[in-house]
């Protein structure tokens, strides 16, 4: 279970994101969507602890993680280039977390299965094309076992023919995984496919909404909204 | 951006005719010498004094002899050399570069040590060859190294000092050898009196020319230059040799 | 109507080839067999030889190694005292006098406040070499390993840290790693800076033929000597070990750049 609550932070004088809330149930995939430069980034780098809120909480399974470093929070994080270390194989990349205790070498066939990973373990990241790199990125992510996904437009990287098949396998990877998760998106069909649920960034404050329709509404009308719900 | 890189060729134009310019200047009333460093004090002040009683401009270029007597040979512009080797002159003179040459200074080679050095004891050069004591030697490709090898050579005690490990350095200037003995890093090196005088050194022994051959510093005026006034510049050193006598010289 | 920068690209190659690869053509152009016989023959020279190698190594290895230190401190401790001030300095040895850096070295290290270690502290030693040429040479490892780690580090750590790294061992397991190229890049600036190194070394090194005398000065104290032939040699040779160098560490890179697919 993730909460995050009356999150502020700002680049030197530039306030990005003014009282963010929201909750997020376990196994629940939460899109945030919003215009450039609204803070969707900050708010995932913030929720991975990559970041330090000026104000606000990160709660997450009941536990005040705000002021702990990423490695001690189990977040599962995929960032917007898929980000693979270039020295590892595909395989070694995804059983990273092993290294430090996390992770179960049992579920790595299942993985790989789903993300069709099987004929590339022993490649190079700069073998793969960007729609394999984001799958290995995902898989990655999912095998260190978090207690949160954040993906951040994951699929951004990936061309138009090959998005629509790994939308699906993206969507029924985070089904299997019963961490709640913040994907970030541009995408509306993508946004679709993929969230049970929405939140609008709009003006460093967030807003929920329970579909795609209602959130892209309030993105198209740009109102200025109150505090999350 | 067209304008800027105008701005930048004309200035490097400019540079380089200026530096042409300057390459070219031949005035009676500018005289241009070369000299090796350590004359540099008593040389500013005479030409100093020469500058205002006879109203001539005087450009000195101060460098190492070997260098400067390089440059002379590949035609670059000086009137007047002083160098800190008799065979520089030599060499020039060869070359057919010199109108006239003359041997200007004479200087000794001695043993100066640091305050460590004294504290050991050296008094004497043959105290080098004693376990413990270091020394520094100018390298060969410094007249004033190879004045050192071959005194010590001639006193039996070259090979000595190299063997037993008392030689520990060998910088590449009479003036790194003296840093290093004013600073205390070896217990005692070999200088030029007037480089111990000017280092404020003090002076253990010195060492004869029957040891080291002759060390004599020689001028030459320059063919094709502004002969006249060099020479009348050169007479007017040699008459106020005693300036150079303060700095541990003697004349020739 | 020929633009400005067809002509800059025009004037390239008459450029490069007259003032960089023509001396060196030059230098190859006045090798004689007796000169080589004259260099070869001189056991001066091979121990110069030697002991350039040895020490440049050494000092080229010291400087990676300091590098990636300091490439941590760049990543995690950018506004630390210690970071800025070794930033700062990082430009100071390329821009200070060789022979003051030599003076510096030798009261530093020298008898004075090294008494204890030996009879000259740690001057006029092998050690000395290698110490001075790491002095001059480390800022260009440290500047590679700079730039290396902006095109590479930050997003690298963080995932890594999300999968339970600690910012020491993201930096060891992930970052350094990646900065391969980097490394071997910093390595060879550093080689061969230390190879050409001269003053500094002779000032805190001691110059002794046989002993502790680099490559640089003994071609140098060739030339003085009116030995041109044996000091042609001796640079050829010098220029030559330069080269293998050069493409050994290439080689090492994949020759000459890694292949990235794309799409």
């Amino acid at each position: 279970m993730l909460k995050v609550e009356n999150v502020h932070f700002s680049y030197g004088d530039r306030t990005v994101l003014r009282g963010v809330s929201l909750d997020v149930e376990p196994g629940e995939v939460r899109v945030i969507l919003g215009p450039n430069g609204s803070g969707k980034s900050t708010l995932l780098r913030i929720v991975a602890g990559i970041l330090r809120p000026d104000r606000g909480r990160v709660v997450i399974d009941g536990e005040d993680v705000t002021d702990r470093p990423p490695e001690d929070r189990r977040v599962g994080y995929v960032p917007q280039h898929p980000t693979l270390f270039p020295h590892l194989t595909v395989k070694d990349n995804i059983t990273y977390s092993l290294r430090n205790g996390r992770g179960d070498p049992d579920q790595l066939d299942e993985l790989v299965e789903m993300l069709e990973l099987g004929e590339h373990l022993d490649r190079r990241p700069d073998e793969l094309s960007g729609g394999y790199q984001s799958r290995v990125a995902l898989a990655r992510a999912l095998f260190s076992d978090p207690r949160v996904l954040l993906l951040d437009e994951p699929l951004s990287d990936v061309d138009l023919a090959a998005k629509r098949d790994l939308v699906k396998r993206f969507r029924r990877a985070l089904r299997r995984s019963d961490a709640p998760a913040l994907y970030v998106t541009h995408d509306p069909w993508e946004a679709e496919r993929v969230g049970d649920s929405y939140t609008v960034l709009l003006d460093g404050r967030s807003v929920d909404a329970d579909t795609v329709d209602e959130a892209l509404e309030r993105l198209r009308r740009g109102a200025p909204v109150g505090e999350g719900s | 951006m067209d304008a800027r890189a105008a701005l930048a060729v004309g200035l490097v134009a400019a540079l380089l005719a200026g530096a042409a310019i300057g390459h070219h200047h031949t005035s009676s009333r500018q005289l241009t010498v070369f000299a090796a460093a350590s004359l540099k004090k008593p040389l500013t002040r005479l030409a100093e004094q020469y500058e205002r009683e006879k109203g001539v401009k005087i450009a000195l270029n101060f460098g190492p002899s070997g260098g400067l007597t390089a440059q002379i040979l590949q035609g670059q512009r000086c009137d007047l050399f002083f160098s800190a080797d008799w065979k520089y002159i030599v060499e020039l003179r060869k070359a057919g570069k010199t109108a006239k040459t003359r041997k200007f200074l004479r200087d000794h080679l001695v043993l100066v040590a640091s305050k460590t050095g004294r504290r050991k004891g050296v008094k004497d050069v043959k105290d080098l060859t004693r376990p413990g004591v270091t020394v520094a030697v100018a390298d060969p490709k410094a007249p004033v190294g190879e004045y050192t090898q071959r005194a010590l050579r001639r006193l039996g005690i070259w090979d000595t000092i190299v063997k037993n490990g008392n030689l520990k350095a060998r910088p590449g200037t009479v003036n790194q050898v003296a840093t290093m003995v004013k600073k205390d890093q070896v217990d005692a090196g070999f200088v030029y009196r007037s480089v111990a005088v000017e280092f404020r050194l003090p002076i253990v022994q010195t060492l004869p020319h029957s040891l080291t051959g002759p060390i004599v510093w020689g001028a030459a005026v320059i063919k094709g230059g502004n002969e006249r006034l060099a020479e009348d510049f050169l007479n007017y050193c040699l008459r106020h040799v005693d300036e150079f006598r303060k700095y541990g010289w003697e004349p020739a | 109507m020929i633009g400005r920068y067809e002509l800059l690209s025009a004037l390239f190659p008459p450029l490069f080839f007259l003032f960089i690869a023509f001396p060196l053509v030059a230098l190859v152009l006045n090798l004689t067999p007796r000169g080589l016989a004259q260099a070869f023959g001189d056991p001066y020279f091979w121990s110069a030889t030697f002991n350039t190698i040895l020490c440049a190594a050494a000092a080229a290895v010291m400087g990676v190694a300091t590098a990636v230190g300091f490439g941590y401190y760049h990543l995690f401790k950018r506004d630390s005292v210690i970071y800025r001030i070794a930033d700062f300095l990082n430009d100071l040895p390329v821009a200070l006098p060789h022979t003051v850096a030599g003076l510096a070295l030798l009261l530093a290290f020298g008898r004075r406040y090294f008494w204890w270690l030996g009879e000259n502290g740690l001057a006029f030693t092998l050690v000395a070499v290698t110490l001075a040429m790491f002095f001059v040479s480390y800022p260009l490892a440290a500047r590679a390993v700079q730039a290396g780690l902006e095109e590479v580090g930050r997003d690298l750590v963080e995932v890594a840290r999300t999968l339970g790294d600690t910012p020491a061992q993201a930096y060891a397991r992930v970052v350094v790693p990646a900065l391969r190229e980097a490394l071997l890049g910093g390595f060879l600036l550093a080689f061969s800076r230390s190879l050409s190194e001269f003053a500094a070394v002779i000032m805190f090194g001691g110059n002794l033929p046989g002993k502790t005398q680099v490559l640089a000065s003994y071609v140098f104290t060739r030339v003085e000597a009116g030995d041109l032939e044996a000091a042609v040699a001796a640079s050829v040779f010098c220029m030559a070990l330069s080269l293998a160098v050069v493409a050994l560490v290439r080689s090492l890179t994949g020759a000459g750049g890694l292949q990235r697919a794309q799409g």
